[in-house]
C-alpha cells in the first residue's frame, strides 16, 4: 500500500502541469512552464518552487488561480499550496534535503540537550552548595608532640548552613579542633551582616580557640579603601622613605573591638601565641594581604614572628595567597592558610579552574595559587575555595570546611 | 543506591532494547531473501538524528550516574619509606602486619577523626580491603620479595553511602599514619606533669631530678647507640647533648643541690623523714646480715672445697683485647669466689646506705631551720627543673630530627580518586553498547513480520 | 560414499562445538573457582647460631610446629575476632610448615656422617602456609597468616628469650583483707622482684625504648626505685611509727606462726646440712681413692677456642660442685631464716610495745598502745590507707607500662631472632587459568572427534539410504527430505531448479537390455556431473531415468549453456550410438520473484513439457 502511495504521489508534479496546461492558454503556458515545477511534500501540501527571472509576483498573479485548481484536481480540495521561490536549497535533491533536516534536527536537538544539561548542571551545582563538604590536609611538622587539628574557614560572605549556621557549626564542633581560623571575608558588609560575624565568632570561641584575620570586604568595609601601598601612602602621606608600619594599625576599626568582645581574636599583622597540649603555637594574620603593600607595611611584624621563638609551631593565616606566589623568603610559617579565590568559581574537570580576576583564563595552568595545597618555601599552603554558595557560577566547587591535621611525620 | 539503581537501570534498558531488536531480527530474518537482508543493513541509517541524539542523552544520563557511582571506589598506596621496611619490620623492629591499616583501632581512630555519623567501624571495615601491591613467591630465593607498598581500597556499601569516599581513605590512610607514628615511631617524653615540690621532701626531689635527668641520658645513649655521628640542624650530637646533661647531672644536682640540702640538713618534715630513714636503715640492715651472711658461707664453701677437686686443665682461648690466652676450666670455688664477691659488694652497698642515712639524720638534727637555705634551695631545684624541660626538649628535638631524617617521613600515602580516563572508558563503552542497541532497533523495525 | 574429509565435517559442526566448549570451559571455571583455596605463604628464618643444631636460644629444642599450637591459634582466633565463627582446631588444620634445608649444610652432614663425625643441622629456613577456601578469599588467607606469625613471634620471644617475668600481682591488693603491713611487705616484694627482672633486661639491652610506651627498662626500674625509696619506705614508717594495724591479735599470730615456721625451716636446714657434709665427705674420699682427681696440669683441651661457646648451652656444672653449693644454699636459707625471724621479732615488738602513754593499757588490749593513746592515730591510719591507694594506683599504671613494654621488647625479640625472608604471598592452589585453558583445549578435541565421528557417520547413512548406487547421485528419497526443509522458507534468488528425463528408459531396456539402460543413465550422470561440475549443485538421481539438479547462486542462462552442452555432448557421443535416447528438459529459476522449492520444482517439470528435441530451434 505504501508503495502505491508513493507511486501515486511521484506522479502528481506531472499530472498538476500537465492539467495546467490544458487549463491556461498557450501562451501562458509557453511562458511560465520552465519557470516551475511542483514538488509533493504529503498529500495534503504541495510547494511550487519559481525558478523564473521575473518578479515571483507576476508570477502568483498570472497563474495562482490555475496552479491551484491543477491542485485540487489532481490531489483534491483542501490541499495547502506555498508558491516560493526556488533557493539554492530547493534545488537540492530530496535525499540532501533530507539529510540536511535531520542535521537541523540534530543540531537543534544537541544544543537544547547541552542547554538542558547545562541547567541541570547549574540546578544541581545550586542545590548541592546549599552544603559544605569537609577537605582533609594531613602535614607534618618536627615542632608537634602529637597530632594538633587547624580547622579553616573562609569566605563565607555571610552564607549560613542550617538557622545561625547549626549545621556548620555542630560538625566543627564534632571534629574537634585544636585551633580555628577564618581567613577573611566571612562578611560581605561589616554594617549589614555584623550580627552573622559575631554569633559566628562566639559560637566558633566557644569551640577551640578561634583566630579572625581580615579579607578584603572587611578591609573595605572598615577602612573605606583598599589596603594597596598606594592607598596606603596617599592615606598617611607616606613615601618610600618614611613608612611607618604602625601607622596602618592606629586606623580606626570598631569591628575589632565587637568581634573580640565575643572571644574570636582578630588578628592584624600580629600573632598570638597559645598553648595547644604541650606545644606551643604561634598564629600570625596578615592584615594587608595585597602584594602591593605587604613589606612596605608589615615586614617587621612579620620578620619578627617568623624569626622569634623559632621552636614554636608557626601558623601563618592570610587572606589573599597572591604575597605567597610574588615573594620568596626563607620561611613563610609551618604552615600558611589563605582563601579569597573561591577556588575559581566554577572549576572544570582536569582543567581546573576557570577563570579568576588575578589568573585570567585556566589560572592553574599559569601557576596562580588558586585551590588546594601548594609549596610556600617548603612548606605547605593551603588555599580554601571558601564557604560562599549565593554564586550560581560557583560549579562543581562545593563550598568547603577545611581540617588540618599537623604529625609529628 | 539510587543512582546505583538508576544506573542498573538504564543500562538494563539499553541491553533489553539490544535483545529484543536482535531478537526480532532473529526472528523475522527469513522474511525476507538474501538480497533484501543486505539492502536493509547496507541502507539503514546510520547517522540517524534521532538515534545519535537518544544515544547522546543516554550516555549523558548514565555518565553522571557512573560519575557518582566512581566516586564510591577509592583507593590509597601506603609506601612504608623507612628503612627497616626491606625486612618486613616496623621502624622499632618489630614485625610488620599490613592488617593494622584497616585494624578496629585505625578504623575508629578514622571515624573519630571524622566525626563520621551513622556509621560503625565493623560496618566501614567491610568496605575497606588491603593488599600488597607486589608480591613474591616462596617457590625458591629469587621469588622472595619483602611487600613495601601496600593499596588500600574503599568501596561504599549501603551502609557507608552517605560518606564521602576520598574523606573516608583520606582518614583511615590519615589515622593509619598517626597510630604508627604513635605505636611505632621514636618516642620519649618526660612526665609532662610538673610535680609539686613543696609537698615533696628535699632528698626525693634529688632522687626525683636524678631520675628525670637520667632517663634524658639514656634516651640520648641509645640514640647515639642507633648513629654516633649524626648531627643535628644546630651542629649537637647525641653524644654532646649526653655530655652537657651528664655534666649538668653530676654539677648541678649530686654535687650542688644534693650537697646543699645534705649538708645543711633541710628538710620539710624533720620528724617524718628521719622516721622514714630510721626505717629504711632498719630495712636495709636486715638485706646487710642477709648478704653477710651469705657472704661468709660463701667463704666458708671455699674454705672446705677439697683441695684435690679444684684440679683444672688450661684452655687455649683469647682474651678482652681478643689475643690468645691460655685460660683454664673453671670449677665450683671459681663460682663461689664471684658470688663472695657479689655478696662483698651488697654488704658495702647496704653499709653505705645505712652509713648515708645517718649522716642524714645527723646533719638534719643539727639543722636550725634557716629559711633562707630552704629558699635557697626551692630556687635551685625550679632552674634545675627547668634546665631539665630545656635538656629534654633538645634531647628530643634531636632525636625527631634524626627520625625525621632516617624515616624518609616514614610512611608516604597516595590518594586515588575517580580516573577521569577510566570514567571516560565506561562513557566510550557505553556509547558504542547504547548506538548499537539504538541502530538494531532501528534496522529491527525494517524487517517485516511476514514473508 | 563421500570422501573422508576432516575439515568438512569440522566446518559443518563448529559453531555447535565452539558454543558447547566455551559452556562447558565456563562449567569447568565455575567449578575450579569454587573448590579452589587461596593460600598464604611467608619464609621465615630463625637466625639465632643454635636453630642449626635444633635449639632455641635458652638451649631448649626449637619445635617450629609451635607455629601450629592452639596457644598461637587461640591467641589469633581472639584477636581477629573470630571466636565462634572458627575453631581452633579447623584454623591450626589449615597451617602447613615446611622445611627449605641449606643445601651445603646437608652435604656436609652428609659427608661428615660418612666418615663417621657428629654434625648436627637442623634446618633454620621455613616456609609458613595457611589455606583459605574461595569463599573467604585471598585476603582472608593473608591476614590470618599474618596474624598467626605476629602471635609467634612474641610467644618465641616470652618462651625462649626473654623469659623472666614481670607481672603486676599486686593489682587491688587494697581491696583484700591484708593488714597494712602485709600489704606493704607484699608491694615491697612485688617491686623488688620487678626490679630484679628489669634490671635482667638492662643487662640483655641497655638502651631498649618501647616506641609505644616511650620508656626504657632503665627508666621503669628508676621508677619502681623511687616509689620504693620514697612511697613504700615512708609508709612503712608511718606504720611501724604509729603502729597501724587492722587487728593487732591476728598480726601478732600472723607474725608469730612465721617465726615458728621460720624455726621449723631452720631445723630441716640444719639437719640437711649435716647429711650434705656427709656425702661431700664420702664423695671426697671415694674420688681420692680412685686417683680421678689426680689431673695433670699440663693436659689442654683441643680446639675448643674454636668451638662457638654458644653451641654448648645447658647446665653441665660437676656433681661435686652440685653438693658444695648445695650445702650452701641450704645454709644460706638456714640463716636466712635465722634474719626472717629476727625481722618477724622487731615487728612484734613494734606492734606490741607500749609508748608509755596509755598506762600498758595496751598489753591487755586487742589495740595497740597508739591505737589506744594517740589522737592522731586516725589521721594518720586514714592517711595510710589513702596513700597505700595511691601508691597501688601509681604501681597499677607503671606495672601497665611496664608489660606494654616488655609485650613491645617481646616482639620486638621475636622479630630479631626470627626474620622474614618473604613477606606473605598469596596463590591458588589450583592455577584456575591454566587448568580452564586445558579444559577448553581438551573440550575441542573432544567435541571435534565426536563430530568427526558423527559427519563419518552421517556420510555411511547418507550413503545407505540417501544415494543411488548406480549413479552415486542423492536419491529420491534425499529430494524428498531436501523438499521437506527448504518449503519451509521462500528460495533466495539465483537459485535454478533442472529436471533431466529420460522418457524412453523402458524401451530402452527392452530392445537393448537393462545394461544398455544403465549404461544411458550412467552416461547422462556423468556428462550432467562434468557439466555441473563447478556449480553449487545438488545431483539427484529420481529414479526411472530422471535428474534433478538443484543449483544455487546462478543464473537461468548458465543452467541453459550448461544443458546446451549436456546435449551435444550426448549427440556427438561414442558409446550406445546405436540407442535412440528420448529426454526432456525443464529449467526453473527464482529471479524477481519469491518462490518456495516445491514450487520450483513444479515449475521445472511444468516447463519440461515446452521442451524440443530440436537442438537448432530449442531455446536450449
Amino acid at each position: 500500500m505504501d508503495n502505491m502511495k508513493n507511486i501515486e504521489t511521484d506522479n502528481y508534479p506531472d499530472k498538476i502541469k500537465e492539467l495546467f496546461k490544458e487549463l491556461v492558454s498557450a501562451e501562458l503556458y509557453e511562458k511560465w512552464a520552465d519557470s516551475f515545477e511542483a514538488e509533493v511534500t504529503d498529500e495534503k501540501k504541495v510547494t511550487v518552487y519559481y525558478s523564473g527571472e521575473e518578479d515571483i509576483k507576476v508570477f502568483k498573479k498570472e497563474c495562482k488561480e490555475m496552479l491551484a485548481f491543477s491542485v485540487y484536481s489532481v490531489m483534491g480540495a483542501g490541499v495547502k499550496i506555498r508558491i516560493a521561490k526556488k533557493s539554492s536549497y530547493n534545488s537540492l535533491s530530496p535525499n540532501v534535503k533530507k539529510n540536511i533536516k535531520a542535521f537541523k534536527f540534530f543540531a537543534v536537538g544537541m544544543v537544547f540537550v547541552c542547554i538542558a544539561t547545562a541547567v541541570i548542571v547549574v540546578l544541581c551545582s545550586y542545590i548541592g552548595n546549599r552544603s559544605f563538604r569537609e577537605t582533609f590536609y594531613s602535614t607534618s611538622s618536627i615542632k608537634v608532640d602529637s597530632p594538633v587539628r587547624v580547622i579553616q574557614l573562609s569566605d563565607a560572605h555571610g552564607a549560613s548552613y542550617g538557622k545561625n549556621n547549626k549545621k556548620l557549626l555542630e560538625r566543627i564542633k564534632a571534629l574537634d579542633p585544636d585551633i580555628i581560623i577564618c581567613t577573611g571575608d566571612m562578611v560581605d558588609s561589616v554594617t549589614g551582616d555584623l550580627e552573622y560575624a559575631l554569633y559566628l565568632g562566639e559560637a566558633l570561641s566557644g569551640i577551640a580557640p578561634s583566630y579572625y584575620v581580615y579579607g578584603n570586604n572587611e578591609v573595605e568595609g572598615i577602612y573605606d579603601f583598599p589596603l594597596n601601598e598606594k592607598e596606603l601612602d596617599e592615606k598617611f602621606g607616606f613615601s618610600k622613605d618614611n613608612r611607618d608600619e604602625t601607622a596602618l594599625l592606629s586606623l580606626e576599626d570598631t569591628f575589632e573591638e565587637q568581634l573580640e568582645a565575643t572571644g574570636i581574636k582578630v588578628l592584624k599583622n600580629e600573632k598570638d601565641t597559645i598553648k595547644v597540649k604541650t606545644m606551643t603555637i604561634d598564629v600570625y594574620g596578615v592584615l594587608n594581604s595585597n602584594p602591593s603593600s605587604f613589606w612596605s607595611y608589615s615586614e617587621k611584624a612579620f620578620m619578627d614572628y617568623a624569626y622569634e621563638d623559632t621552636d614554636n609551631l608557626k601558623i601563618t593565616a592570610v587572606h589573599e595567597p597572591f604575597i605567597f606566589e610574588e615573594f620568596a623568603p626563607d620561611f613563610w610559617g609551618d604552615l600558611m592558610l589563605a582563601g579569597h579565590t573561591h577556588g575559581g568559581v566554577m572549576r572544570i574537570p582536569v582543567l581546573g579552574p576557570l577563570f579568576t580576576k588575578e589568573g585570567g583564563l585556566l589560572p592553574e595552568r599559569g601557576g596562580s595559587f588558586v585551590y588546594g595545597r601548594y609549596d610556600a618555601a617548603g612548606k605547605p599552603l593551603i588555599v580554601s575555595s571558601g564557604l560562599e554558595n549565593s554564586s550560581i557560577f560557583r560549579i562543581n566547587n562545593q563550598p568547603e570546611l577545611v581540617i588540618i591535621d599537623i604529625n609529628k611525620f | 543506591m539510587i543512582t546505583d539503581l538508576l544506573q542498573k537501570l538504564i543500562f538494563l534498558v539499553v541491553g533489553l532494547l539490544f535483545v529484543v531488536s536482535a531478537a526480532i531480527i532473529v526472528l523475522r530474518w527469513k522474511n525476507i531473501n538474501k538480497t533484501e537482508r543486505t539492502q536493509i543493513i547496507k541502507t539503514a541509517e546510520y547517522f540517524n538524528a534521532w538515534v545519535i541524539l537518544i544515544c547522546f542523552v543516554t550516555t549523558l544520563v548514565y555518565g553522571i550516574f557512573n560519575h557518582y557511582e566512581m566516586k564510591k571506589s577509592v583507593h590509597a598506596i601506603v609506601s612504608l619509606n623507612y628503612s627497616e621496611a626491606s625486612q618486613a619490620l616496623n621502624s622499632n623492629g618489630t614485625r610488620y602486619n599490613m592488617a593494622e591499616i584497616i585494624s578496629d583501632e585505625v578504623v575508629e581512630r578514622a571515624i573519630e577523626k571524622g566525626a563520621l555519623e551513622n556509621v560503625t567501624v565493623k560496618q566501614l571495615k567491610n568496605c575497606l580491603l588491603v593488599y600488597p601491591c607486589v608480591q613474591g613467591g616462596v617457590g625458591d630465593e629469587s621469588q622472595y620479595h619483602i611487600s613495601t607498598e601496600f593499596a588500600v581500597e574503599y568501596h561504599a556499601s549501603k551502609d557507608t553511602d552517605h560518606l564521602d569516599s576520598e574523606n573516608v581513605i583520606k582518614l583511615i590512610t590519615a589515622a593509619y599514619k598517626e597510630y604508627y607514628i604513635e605505636k611505632y615511631t621514636d618516642n620519649f617524653s618526660l612526665d609532662p606533669e610538673k610535680p609539686d615540690f613543696s609537698e615533696m621532701e628535699y632528698m626525693d626531689i634529688v632522687l626525683y631530678l636524678d631520675k628525670e635527668t637520667q632517663a634524658i641520658l639514656n634516651y640520648l645513649y641509645g640514640m647515639a647507640g642507633k648513629n654516633n655521628s649524626f648531627v643535628t640542624e644546630n651542629g649537637s650530637t647525641f653524644n654532646s647533648i649526653a655530655g652537657k646533661v651528664y655534666q649538668f647531672k653530676e654539677t648541678q644536682i649530686n654535687q650542688n643541690l644534693r650537697s646543699l640540702i645534705l649538708q645543711n640538713g633541710i628538710v620539710r618534715d624533720k620528724d617524718g623523714y628521719v622516721d622514714r630513714l630510721s626505717y629504711q636503715n632498719k630495712n636495709v640492715d636486715f638485706d646487710r646480715q642477709k648478704n653477710q651472711a651469705s657472704y661468709d658461707l660463701c667463704n666458708q664453701a671455699i674454705a672446705m672445697y677439697s683441695e684435690e677437686m679444684t684440679r683444672v686443665v688450661l684452655v687455649p682461648t683469647w682474651d678482652k683485647a681478643g689475643k690468645y690466652y691460655m685460660g683454664r676450666t673453671k670449677v665450683g670455688v671459681d663460682e663461689l669466689s664471684v658470688m663472695a664477691t657479689d655478696f662483698s659488694n651488697y654488704v658495702a652497698s647496704n653499709e653505705k646506705e645505712i652509713m648515708d642515712n645517718n649522716l642524714i639524720m645527723d646533719k638534719i638534727a643539727s639543722n636550725e631551720g634557716t629559711v633562707s637555705l630552704s629558699s635557697a634551695a626551692d630556687s635551685l631545684i625550679e632552674t634545675i627543673y627547668e634546665s631539665i624541660k630545656g635538656f629534654e626538649k633538645e634531647a628530643i628535638n634531636a632525636g625527631r630530627e634524626y627520625s625525621r631524617h632516617k624515616m624518609n617521613q616514614c610512611i608516604a600515602v597516595s590518594i586515588y580518586g575517580i580516573s577521569l580516563m577510566s570514567e571516560l572508558k565506561t562513557l566510550v563503552v557505553f556509547a558504542a553498547f547504547a548506538y548499537l542497541s539504538l541502530i538494531l532497533y532501528h534496522i529491527s523495525k525494517k524487517f517485516p513480520k511476514k514473508a | 560414499m563421500k570422501n573422508f574429509q576432516i575439515l568438512r565435517y569440522l566446518k559443518k559442526l563448529l559453531p555447535i562445538i565452539v558454543a558447547f566448549c566455551l559452556l562447558l570451559t565456563y562449567a569447568v571455571h565455575f567449578k575450579l573457582k569454587r573448590s579452589n583455596t587461596y593460600i598464604a605463604s611467608e619464609v621465615i628464618h630463625y637466625n639465632d647460631a643454635a636453630a642449626e643444631q635444633g635449639l632455641a636460644p635458652t638451649g631448649d629444642k626449637l619445635d617450629v610446629n609451635e607455629i601450629k599450637s592452639s596457644a598461637v591459634m587461640s591467641k589469633v582466633v581472639d584477636k581477629m575476632g573470630l571466636t565462634g565463627i572458627y575453631s581452633v582446631d579447623s584454623l591450626i588444620s589449615r597451617i602447613d610448615i615446611t622445611a627449605i634445608e641449606d643445601k651445603d649444610k646437608v652435604a656436609q652432614k652428609e659427608a661428615k656422617l660418612e666418615e663417621g663425625e657428629e654434625y648436627i643441622y637442623e634446618p633454620s629456613t621455613f616456609i609458613v602456609s595457611f589455606a583459605a577456601t574461595s569463599g573467604e578469599g585471598p585476603d582472608f588467607a593473608r591476614t590470618v597468616l599474618d596474624e598467626i606469625l605476629d602471635v609467634y613471634f612474641e610467644q618465641f620471644s616470652q618462651k625462649y628469650v626473654n623469659v623472666a617475668p614481670a607481672n603486676n600481682t599486686i593489682e587491688n591488693l587494697n581491696k583484700n583483707d591484708y593488714d597494712f603491713i602485709e600489704m606493704m611487705e607484699l608491694i615491697d616484694t612485688s617491686i623488688e622482684n620487678t626490679q630484679t627482672t628489669l634490671y635482667q633486661r638492662i643487662d640483655q639491652n641497655n638502651y631498649y625504648r618501647s616506641t609505644e610506651t616511650g620508656v626504657s627498662f632503665a627508666e621503669l626500674a628508676d621508677d619502681f626505685n623511687y616509689l620504693r625509696q620514697v612511697k613504700v619506705s615512708s609508709i612503712f614508717s608511718k606504720i611501724y611509727k604509729y603502729q597501724i594495724t587492722k587487728n593487732k591479735s591476728v598480726l601478732i599470730s600472723d607474725y608469730t606462726t612465721r617465726i615458728d615456721n621460720n624455726n621449723i625451716s631452720n631445723e630441716k636446714d640444719k639437719s640437711l646440712v649435716e647429711d650434705i657434709v656427709e656425702v661431700i665427705d664420702a664423695y671426697v674420699k671415694k674420688m681420692r681413692d680412685s686417683g680421678n682427681t689426680n689431673i695433670s696440669y699440663e693436659y689442654i683441651l683441643d680446639n675448643l677456642h674454636e668451638r662457638n661457646v654458644q653451641d654448648y648451652v645447658g647446665d653441665q656444672t660437676v656433681t661435686y660442685d652440685e653438693l658444695i653449693y648445695s650445702w650452701r644454699d641450704r645454709n644460706e636459707s638456714k640463716e636466712h631464716a635465722i634474719i626472717d625471724t629476727a625481722y618477724c621479732n622487731y615487728v612484734l615488738d613494734t606492734f606490741t610495745s607500749c609508748t608509755g602513754n596509755c598506762a600498758d593499757a595496751c598489753q591487755s588490749s586487742h589495740l595497740t598502745c597508739m591505737e589506744l593513746c594517740d589522737a592522731e592515730y586516725a589521721k594518720v591510719r586514714a592517711e595510710v590507707e589513702e596513700e597505700i591507694d595511691d601508691l597501688l594506683e601509681k604501681l597499677t599504671v607503671l606495672y601497665d607500662t611496664t608489660m606494654k613494654t616488655n609485650d613491645e621488647y617481646n616482639k620486638f625479640l621475636g622479630a630479631s631472632y626470627i626474620s622474614i625472608l618473604s613477606s606473605a604471598s598469596v596463590r591458588e592452589s589450583v592455577n584456575v587459568t591454566l587448568y580452564t585453558a586445558i579444559a577448553f583445549f581438551f573440550l575441542m578435541v573432544l567435541f571435534s572427534g565426536g563430530a568427526i565421528v558423527l559427519g563419518r557417520a552421517g556420510d555411511i547413512i547418507n550413503y545407505i539410504f540417501y544415494t543411488d548406487h548406480l549413479t552415486e547421485f542423492n536419491n529420491r528419497a534425499y529430494l524428498d527430505k531436501y523438499l521437506k526443509a527448504k518449503n519451509k522458507k521462500l528460495l533466495d534468488d539465483g537459485v535454478v531448479y533442472c529436471m533431466v528425463d529420460i522418457t524412453n528408459l523402458s524401451s530402452i531396456n527392452g530392445v537393448y537390455g537393462r545394461d544398455a539402460g544403465d549404461d544411458v543413465i550412467r552416461m547422462f550422470r556423468t556428462f550432467i556431473k562434468e557439466g555441473f561440475g563447478k556449480l553449487k549443485t545438488e545431483y539427484i538421481y529420481n529414479g526411472n531415468g530422471s535428474f534433478v539438479l538443484l543449483t544455487e547462486e546462478v543464473d537461468y542462462i548458465t543452467v541453459e549453456d550448461i544443458m546446451r552442452l549436456f546435449r551435444l555432448r550426448l549427440d556427438e557421443r561414442d558409446e550406445h550410438k546405436e540407442v535412440v535416447i528420448e529426454y526432456k528438459i525443464g529449467i526453473a529459476e527464482t529471479y524477481k520473484e519469491n518462490k518456495t522449492a516445491r514450487k520450483l520444482l513444479s515449475e521445472a517439470i511444468e516447463n519440461k513439457k515446452s521442451y524440443t528435441s530440436d537442438l537448432s530451434n530449442s531455446s536450449l
